[in-house]
């Protein structure tokens, strides 16, 4: 959990060259550091043309806007400082006001600062993240209407169906001495169409997480068949160590592709090899394997000389086999490649973009969803198949407590509800009591 | 010098559970009850358990308890609610002859020699520096005593409804505890209001038995207390089931306009699960009929209790709602049911130990917390028994656990979420509901109630008994190997394929295998039948019960993450008011605690944790 009681500052606007950029910063101490630029008395959303002293002399002419808390974005005193689009003043400029007592914001710190605040929920401060994230119009429609609500409504009508089937559950078992009209068949058939409508809401997330956040690729496979190489390929840069010595790559290295609008991260991983004595390269294996766990889509690289090389995986998987052209044997099941020549590399990444198993039109994505909600959407899920498989009648307090879990899922997405919530449910609906 | 340790106002369910755990950790205490005759009286209907409550009632059992006793001992009519179910939510429900039950409670309870009970009236509690040093009875006499425990809360500031009929009192022929009542309210604690009611009482010889279903009690018959055999049971009765129609709806319409609940007289608000016929007829006015339990009141009893019919009608349109009802034609009303308004304090003001957080030594137990129920309010007794005693050893306070016993989830719901409506336990208010089953309530507490000193030697060695041969039941089925086809054998859905043989213990995973044909296929002897339930419960429950405490490990993490006892809610920044107002009244001592306090966004809990960390950080700094 971060601090939230200093006043940080950050740049707002993309680093780089442009027109103008802006700093933002928030905090108790704006009125201090106001007074620092010799400004006496600040108003809300009041403009000021201020120069600010930087280093030698050199002073920067920018405009000051100021928001007072709580009325702010934040939750706290704002101020956004527009200055000329250059990285370098960007620099003094922040320096300026660490020097002042300031501290650097981390990412999503000023989101985080607005949560907290209660100026925006959970989702309110995730799809803004979205919004500002978004790097194309499919991203951008798709963060749009999340924050306008979408995702979230969804959640809640999902959330109000699994009330209803819950509802069905516990006024069996609390008061199966009063007369509840409902079957168990009628609530087997609400929970496989339950399941169904969860099943396609994943399927919607699972796209508009990989547009929003790209989808996370391993690139995995024994030391030296070219994984850095095919890295490297895929991005045409050289970002990866490429060496003849077996085991160079040290660290995961990390670099992204867009392919037909989708990001890919793509992870070099060390060779997993459990046989290595290298504490460094241990460390790098271990932080593979959990990123295997955690990860969209497995590249599992061999090369023609690999003897036998068995691995399972729960995630979709690539096979490939480079260095094609140094011998005539190669394995049919695999995506024959040669990535020092090029081969191989156009029909690895159609097979990238297939294996997500996107929907057809990826502009009707309503939502965006993130890892964090698929992840609990699918923990959900899998509560869920398995209440659905309990047949008799006699296990239901089995199936409440796959129920009850799968809901605390979803609550960790929104707001969990309390089992008194719950009764109030039953007492609503059915008549109950002597 | 202090005439006695603790002193006990009320002689009800909770008073009379709390009286007899002083008692049984050696405090001299004495019970105070305005009518000696009451002691232990059920009240309203004469039945104790059922789905939730026979939890409590076990529990408090396996803590070495009196109620769960008292009802095998006056109990005329056993049943198992739920038995089709799975363990967790089997319920055992008992209807009481009342004498027998209260007759038991009054035995058990005058066997205890460090424990004295007075026949008066308490008009107030003694105070000094806001700390209670005894009691004032209304003679003007004092008592004084190191704590109070008060339990004397049915009915505060009663008021009794029948039609447009009003009067003062608690129930008909309790003498109202008005000077008490009014001392409470001079202490200026929360407090708010609540409405119940009963059925008219109808003569049972005037009851047209034959055209009712009859319900006998279940073959083999369960008992409460595990201490118990069914061998001592009284005489069994049966209950009878009819039901209202819409003749009977139509009587009611007509004369709801006279309800008090609907003129507006009664202001408190009634329990969901208990309404009203009127109310029920009102609210789901498209149901043709709504069943009717005739409860036995005794076996000398010349009453019956209409289960199902609680109503606050004008007596004249009870008279005519019961004879349109199919077996009461021509039945006749001895008692006609009315509805009753009373007072509670808002159990947010107590601590997890019942001790009320304005006024030291002072605990409070029962109705008055806005509970009902008798195994309710025995539950608050026994732990404000407990901790009463264990303050004036100085040692810390037994705060049940949510994920140990539902007398936990009561304790913590009421002292964290507080309650608008009478406060009554469902299986569903436990997040742990599968590891609290009714039949290892004593493997859950009583090696607790053992170490606080309230378990005699027979109950320990009892329940140690039970242990040993439940290990022994497991090794032996752990040593039998079952074969491929065997395991197809007992299963109807022969689908085992993975391991060529399991273990027979292994066997009763899977959900078709049960115990009895387990031992069959086998050819051994089961054993007895509360060993059995306990490993085959533990084996089909097992990926569950691993997962419960996999969650409840979670939890305690923030469970250890205490909130330092002087915080000031209102200091945190950026809390809306209303979250102040919600820790200021709770005051949670851990963070799980307040994760646990309705309306408190994530935001207001991750603002609590970073004021936390700030201040650790603050007081490293300082030393």
């Amino acid at each position: 959990m971060r601090d939230t009681s200093d006043t940080i500052v950050a740049c707002s606007s993309p680093l780089g060259r442009g027109a103008i950029s802006l700093i933002r910063i928030s905090g108790p101490d704006l009125s201090f550091l106001c007074g620092e630029l010799g400004i006496k008395e600040i108003k809300n959303k009041e403009a000021r043309v201020k120069e600010i002293p930087l280093q030698d002399g050199f002073k920067e002419k920018c405009v000051l806007t100021f928001f007072k808390g709580p009325n702010s974005f934040t939750g706290e005193d704002v101020l956004e400082i527009s200055c000329h689009g250059n990285p370098l003043i960007v620099e003094l400029i922040i320096d300026f006001f660490v020097d002042s007592g300031c501290r650097r914001a981390g990412p999503g710190e000023f989101s985080l600062r607005g949560f907290v605040n209660e100026k925006l929920s959970y989702l309110e401060a995730e799809a803004i993240d979205d919004l500002i994230n978004s790097e194309n119009i499919l991203q951008l429609n798709a963060s749009a209407r999340s924050l306008s609500g979408k995702f979230e409504n969804k959640v809640d009508e999902l959330i109000n169906e699994l009330i209803k089937l819950r509802v069905y559950l516990e006024s069996n078992i609390d008061f199966s001495d009063e007369e509840i009209i409902e079957d168990f068949d009628t609530f087997k058939a609400n929970l496989n169409s339950f399941n169904n409508e969860l099943d396609d809401f994943i399927k919607d997330s699972n796209a508009s997480k990989y547009l929003i956040e790209g989808a996370k690729v391993i690139i995995t496979g024994p030391p030296n068949v070219g994984k850095s190489t095919l890295m490297n390929s895929l991005c045409d840069e050289n970002a990866s160590i490429v060496s003849e010595n077996s085991g160079t790559t040290r660290d995961i290295i990390q670099r992204s592709v867009k392919i037909d609008n989708i990001s890919f991260l793509l992870h070099d991983t060390a060779g997993i090899t459990a046989f290595s004595d290298d504490p460094v390269e241990k460390e790098g294996i271990l932080l593979a394997e959990g990123l295997l766990s955690d990860c969209d889509l497995v590249i599992e690289v061999l090369d023609v000389f690999t003897e036998s090389y068995v691995r399972s995986y729960d995630k979709p998987v690539i096979k490939v086999e480079n260095k094609s052209d140094l011998s005539d044997k190669f394995r049919k099941d695999r995506i024959k490649a040669s990535f020092l020549n090029g081969e191989g590399v156009e029909e690895l990444k159609k097979e990238m973009i297939k294996k997500l198993n996107l929907p057809d039109m990826l502009d009707q994505i309503t939502f965006s969803a993130r890892s964090r909600h698929t992840k609990l959407l699918k923990m959900a899920k899998i509560e869920l198949a398995l209440a659905a498989k309990v047949d008799s009648i006699d296990a239901l307090e089995l199936i409440a407590e796959n129920l009850r879990i799968a809901s605390d899922f979803f609550g960790e997405i929104k707001s969990p509800y309390t089992s008194d919530e719950l009764l109030g449910k039953i007492f609503s609906t059915f008549c109950i009591g002597k | 010098m202090d005439k006695f340790d603790v002193i006990i106002i009320g002689g009800g369910h909770a008073g009379v559970e709390a009286a007899f755990a002083c008692a049984r950790m050696n405090k001299k205490s004495c019970l105070i009850t305005n009518n000696l005759d009451d002691l232990g009286k059920m009240s309203c209907n004469p039945a104790i358990g059922g789905i939730g409550k026979s939890h409590l009632v076990k529990e408090i059992d396996a803590m070495g308890g009196l109620m769960g006793i008292a009802a095998d001992f006056g109990g005329i009519h056993f049943r198992v609610l739920n038995s089709s179910k799975g363990a967790a939510v089997r319920a055992t429900r008992s209807q009481s002859d009342r004498i027998l039950y209260s007759n038991k409670v009054k035995e058990i309870i005058n066997s205890e020699h460090l424990l004295t009970i007075i026949d008066s009236e308490v008009s107030e509690v003694l105070l000094s520096n806001s700390k209670s040093k005894g009691v004032k009875l209304s003679n003007g006499k004092s008592i004084h005593s190191k704590k109070v425990i008060l339990t004397a809360g049915t009915f505060l500031n009663g008021k009794l409804f029948t039609g447009e009929e009003e009067e003062e009192g608690g129930r008909i022929g309790d003498k109202p505890s008005k000077k008490l009542a009014d001392f409470l309210l001079s202490l200026e604690l929360n407090s708010g209001r609540l409405k119940t009611g009963t059925p008219p009482r109808i003569k049972a010889s005037t009851v047209n038995w034959s055209v009712t279903k009859e319900q006998p009690g279940d073959s083999p018959r369960p008992t409460m207390s595990f201490i118990t055999t069914n061998k001592i049971h009284p005489q069994q009765m049966s209950c009878h089931i009819t039901r209202t129609n819409l003749k009977t709806h139509e009587i009611i319409m007509e004369g709801i306009e006279k309800s008090p609940m609907f003129t507006g007289k009664i202001e408190g608000l009634g329990p969901r699960y208990c309404p009203s016929i009127e109310d029920k007829i009102h609210r789901f006015s498209d149901k043709n009929s709504h069943q009717i339990f005739i409860e036995p009141e005794g076996l000398t009893s010349k009453e019956i209790y209409p289960n199902g019919i609680s109503t606050s009608m004008p007596k004249e349109i009870q008279q005519r709602m019961v004879n349109s009802i199919k077996g009461f034609e021509h039945a006749e009303i001895t008692k006609y049911g009315y509805a009753v308004e009373y007072d509670f304090f808002d159990p947010r003001g107590l601590n997890h130990s019942l001790e009320t957080k304005k006024i030291e030594n002072l605990y409070f137990a029962g109705q008055i917390n806005g509970t009902t129920g008798y195994e309710e309010a025995a539950a608050q007794g026994l732990v404000a028994g407990i901790n009463a005693s264990l303050a004036i050893d100085d040692k810390a306070a037994w705060i049940p656990k949510r994920e140990e016993s539902y007398i936990g989830v009561l304790i913590d719901d009421l002292v964290t979420i507080g309650t608008k409506e009478p406060y009554r336990m469902f299986t569903s208010r436990a997040e742990y509901r599968l590891l609290l089953r009714e039949d290892n309530a004593d493997q859950r507490l009583s090696p607790i109630a053992r170490k606080l000193g309230l378990l005699n030697e027979e109950r320990w060695m009892s329940f140690s008994k039970k242990l040993e041969d439940i290990e022994k039941e497991r090794t032996r089925l752990q040593g039998f190997k079952l074969s491929l086809s065997q395991i197809n054998d007992l299963n109807k859905n022969a689908n085992a394929k993975r391991k060529s043989s399991i273990s027979a213990l292994e066997a009763l995973k899977r959900p078709e295998i049960t115990y009895e044909r387990l031992c069959q296929k086998l050819k051994i002897q089961p054993e007895r039948n509360e060993i059995a339930l306990d490993v085959t419960t533990n084996q089909k429950y097992f990926g569950y019960i691993q997962r419960q405490k996999k969650e409840i490990n979670k939890v305690k993490k923030n469970e250890n993450a205490l909130i330092p006892e002087k915080t000031d809610f209102n200091q945190i920044e950026g809390l809306s008011n209303e979250s102040k107002q919600k820790l200021s009244l709770v005051k949670p001592k851990t963070l799980a605690h307040a994760q646990r306090i309705p309306g408190l966004t994530p935001a207001a809990i991750s603002l609590l944790l970073v004021h936390i960390k700030k201040k650790s950080i603050q007081k490293n700094n300082v030393a």
